[in-house]
């Protein structure tokens, strides 16, 4: 089964997201910011790279762009969770080389099914 | 210089595997007349992998030879059916 | 497949206290004269979580009002609008009834609003001002785009960027979404005119193009949100079509970029309530600030809410919870393997064991002692945590207070990262805060008063938190007048608590204010009245097996020191004995032991036995009376009088012998068979016989014979 990277610093977003992923059969690892995301990333490799924007120590985008550096990582998707107001984020996330993104908020519904326009 | 060589596509035809791909078929497009490609074992086919092997038809076409399929994964033929590419890649549309 | 979301929510609402609580301490740091960039980004992030969170979740008030925070914010950390006080203030009020909000709603009830719905028009007006006829007009071109009435499909010529593989961006993913969203399905044609030669050909790159036919009448934002990552890169026409497959006319082929704008303007928030929104604040800044102090009931009730839910989140049951950090957890996993290591050591060592391996033993019990030992100081550490917890809440309060009372306060606080129990901090909160609150109010001096004698006409408050021998120290200094010896003393006599000519040194004066029912306030003031006075204060830490002290010196400040066990889990126990029984007493309540002459004994005896001890009389109560474990008439050979101190007065307790001291494990009674006053919890010893720990101050209630009845209590008395 596809594996993917959840990272966001909030926690009930992660167990939210990686609550209902896991539900639909996904592997599913956590990190709460880009530097431990990015370790997680060298670590193993996922199929799917799940990643808030705003965060501590290393923020979504930045994570985005070292991803992109990283062999395994060069065509993995990479989907922003991202807000309606932070309009230009998602144009900054699409430079890093996001795949796209996921507006906040969403139900696990709109997860599952915005995520089968990467996966599978 | 041998009659017709066959390519593995393996199980990935996808875009982390086209630039090796693509120098394999460039080789083999110098060494032989005919091309087989053998693609029953792909998991997964993406629109950069059948790009490929649709310029590969085109290239080998003007060049007066042929490439035929020796067995073809239903994954392919499904992605080439709905990138519309099904005709172009001589693949059957797979019923609906 | 349906997801409960409500099991997120305890997560939520812990991690949004955490960020309000982030916010307001940022917040606190910030001023418009100079503006961190990095203290900005950090409330926005917080506020933006918050957000984000309470949309998911399904709490709309909140992330609805949050929006509203966080657009300003960003605003402001974007450079677009400089900051202001004004900014500030209102933000921290934001803070407040967020908490509020949440507080409510972690509560399970549903949030009070007018006071968020009165902020939310503030920041409005802010951020609007006089943008709001723009934002009408915008809300009309949604209803544009909707063209013809025959439409029977859509043509979509889809021209992708090279580079959109290398994104991960798959059109065959997207086809076949947006195959399921076609009523009547999709014909996919794909181009390959712009393919160049095989060797020129980068196989990563796109040079594929497509023209998808929709078949079916669906909107064209179906559409597009299909290529919605994709569309700010890419070529994509959309071209209605009727019946026959012909483009519709010309006006119906629209742009990517039109209907986004109307996707947009549906975002925006409604402007009906914002036009009375800009009529206020253009009233001057002046009704502004008044209309948050009009009410200052609320406010303040929903400040003193939102530390006991952060205690105790009380939804679905008792859920408090505590976060470790994951060094702390590793220590304790790597204890517990080094105890599993001795204990299959000793058990070998068991199984076929022989005098002439004493030496093993003796080494592998060492051993297991020094496990056990470090293994409970570990989990104690679980435990505790920085006093910054406590600490927090009081820039907030000093500034507030300060601004209140007219008084330039500085806060400083140190020792933030010195370590204590949970529980502790939980409970000497509302000690501190008074203490706090009583030296903003009667320890410092007005500002006039202060250049008048002097003196830097900010005062200056310092929390201070360190370690001393097993126990923590708090202490709440004051740079202000001292106390006053004088009118302490005079209020004491009037009030009948000292004799009228009595003959204290000034530091026992300074007790004084210890007292029950003394409150030195000429008249109860709005800050630190509220009828509760150091008395309670004290009772408060005493309850915590803690002392309070107050140094004093007329001029230069007062000092409040209080001393804490570092965990109510342990206590350091004396052990003394009566009757062949173990009782404790807790150290820190022992003012010392003497040898008690059997005349003395023998002559207390009636209703309220007293002793003179050098000045002053003490009470006298018998243990072994209290617990009823010898006929009052019996013989005692040698006895100890311990003088204790509880709830400010000194009595001593006559037992038969004074033990050892050690620590001692504390295990409640009240969970484990029923509260019994006079004793405040049990222990087991050594040996393992349970001894009991006497609670000095509810022991001292018998002494006035008021106590409620408790075994033996008749006699007593």
């Amino acid at each position: 089964m596809a594996s993917i990277l959840a990272v966001d610093d909030s926690a009930s977003m992660r167990q939210m997201v990686s609550f209902t992923l896991k539900g639909a059969g996904f592997d599913v690892k956590e990190a709460c910011d880009g530097v431990e995301a990015l370790a997680e990333a060298k670590r193993g490799k996922f199929d799917l790279v799940l990643s808030d924007v705003n965060m501590p120590n290393m923020n979504g985008i930045e994570f985005c762009k070292e991803l992109r550096q990283l062999p395994d990582y060069k065509f993995t998707p990479v989907l922003m969770l991202t807000t309606e107001s932070a309009g230009d984020m998602k144009m900054q996330g699409k430079q890093a080389g996001a795949t796209g993104w996921i507006v906040k908020p969403f139900n696990p519904e709109q997860l599952l099914s915005t995520i089968k326009r990467v996966l599978g | 210089m041998s009659q017709s060589v066959s390519i593995d596509c393996g199980a990935r035809l996808s875009i982390e595997r086209v630039e090796a791909l693509h120098q394999e078929m460039e080789q083999a497009l110098r060494d032989a007349r005919d091309i087989e490609l053998k693609a029953d074992e792909v998991q997964y086919c993406d629109t950069a992998g059948l790009q490929l092997i649709l310029a590969l038809f085109r290239a080998v076409e003007s060049a007066g030879h042929s490439v035929s399929w020796s067995g073809v994964s239903e994954v392919v033929s499904d992605t080439a059916s709905i990138l519309g590419m099904s005709d172009a890649l001589t693949l059957a549309q797979p019923a609906a | 497949m349906s997801i409960d979301l409500s099991q997120f929510h305890q997560v939520f609402f812990e991690e949004s206290f955490e960020g309000l609580d982030v916010m307001e301490s940022e917040l606190l740091e910030l001023s418009p004269d100079s503006v961190d960039d990095e203290t900005v980004n950090t409330i926005f992030r917080a506020a933006h979580s918050i957000k984000g969170g309470a949309g998911t979740f399904g709490f709309m008030q909140i992330s609805e009002f949050t929006h509203e925070v966080e657009t300003l914010l960003d605003e402001i950390r974007a450079g677009q609008r400089a900051l202001e006080q004004l900014h500030v203030d209102l933000f921290l009020q934001s803070v407040d009834c967020l908490r509020a909000m949440m507080t409510a709603l972690n509560e399970g009830s549903e949030p009070e609003t007018a006071r968020a719905d009165e902020l939310k028009l503030q920041l409005k007006a802010i951020l609007h001002g006089e943008a709001e006829a723009a934002e009408g007009d915008s809300n009309d071109a949604s209803e544009a785009t909707t063209g013809g009435s025959e439409r029977a499909g859509w043509k979509v010529r889809f021209i992708p960027d090279a580079d959109v593989l290398r994104t991960g961006n798959e059109p065959f993913r997207m086809f076949r979404e947006l195959e399921g969203v076609a009523p009547n399905g999709i014909k996919v044609m794909v181009n390959e005119s712009e393919l160049p030669e095989f060797a020129n050909l980068n196989p990563e790159e796109c040079r594929l193009s497509w023209t998808i036919t929709v078949m079916g009448d669906i909107e064209q934002s179906d559409i597009q949100t299909v290529f919605e990552w994709v569309e700010d890169d890419c070529d994509i026409d959309y071209i209605a079509l009727d019946a026959d497959g012909q483009a519709l006319e010309s006006g119906a082929e629209a742009k990517a970029d039109a209907a986004e704008a109307s996707a947009e303007a549906a975002v925006a928030p409604e402007p009906v309530a914002a036009p009375a929104a800009v009529a206020e604040p253009a009233n001057s800044e002046a009704a502004q600030s008044e209309s948050v102090k009009v009410e200052p009931a609320k406010p303040a009730a929903a400040k003193a809410e939102p530390a006991k839910a952060k205690a105790k989140p009380n939804r679905g049951g008792d859920q408090s919870s505590i976060r470790v950090s994951i060094d702390k957890v590793d220590s304790l996993i790597n204890m517990v393997g080094e105890l599993v290591i001795t204990q299959s050591m000793l058990g070998q060592l068991g199984q076929d064991f022989d005098i002439s391996r004493m030496g093993r033993l003796l080494e592998g019990l060492s051993q297991l002692e020094q496990n056990t030992r470090e293994l409970q100081e570990s989990v104690m550490k679980i435990r505790m945590m920085p006093i910054s917890f406590a600490f927090s809440r009081f820039p907030r309060l000093v500034r507030d207070l300060g601004n209140q009372l007219g008084k330039k306060v500085n806060l400083v606080m140190q020792g933030e990262n010195t370590e204590l129990d949970k529980t502790v901090m939980e409970k000497i909160g509302d000690p501190l805060v008074h203490l706090v609150r009583n030296s903003l109010d009667h320890g410092l001096e007005t500002t006039a008063k202060r250049i008048e004698t002097g003196k830097d006409e900010s005062g200056t408050i310092t929390l201070n938190a360190f370690h001393q021998g097993g126990n923590i120290v708090i202490e709440v200094k004051d740079d202000g007048a001292g106390l006053n010896e004088e009118r302490i003393l005079n209020k004491a006599i009037e009030r009948g608590l000292v004799a009228a000519n009595a003959n204290l040194t000034p530091e026992e004066i300074h007790q004084l204010i210890f007292l029950p029912g003394f409150s030195t306030a000429d008249q109860v003031s709005d800050i630190s009245g509220r009828g509760v006075g150091m008395d309670v204060v004290r009772r408060n830490i005493n309850e915590l097996n803690g002392t309070i002290e107050v140094k004093s010196q007329k001029g230069t400040g007062s000092t409040f020191v209080i001393r804490l066990p570092l965990t109510l889990a342990i206590l350091d126990g004396q052990l003394v004995e009566v009757c062949n029984q173990t009782y404790i007493f807790p150290l820190v309540s022992i003012v010392e032991s003497i040898q008690l002459q059997k005349q003395t004994l023998n002559n207390i005896s009636g209703s309220q036995p007293v002793m003179k001890l050098r000045d002053e009389y003490i009470p006298i109560i018998r243990l072994d009376q209290v617990f009823n474990l010898r006929p009052l008439e019996e013989e005692v050979e040698e006895a100890m009088l311990v003088v204790v101190e509880g709830d400010n007065e000194k009595i001593g307790i006559v037992v038969d012998d004074l033990l050892g001291q050690q620590q001692v494990v504390i295990k409640s009674l009240e969970q484990n068979y029923q509260r019994v006053s006079g004793v405040s919890g049990a222990t087991i010893l050594g040996d393992g016989t349970v001894a009991l720990i006497i609670d000095i101050s509810g022991i001292g209630k018998k002494v006035d014979g008021r106590a409620a009845a408790i075994p033996g209590s008749e006699q007593a008395a």
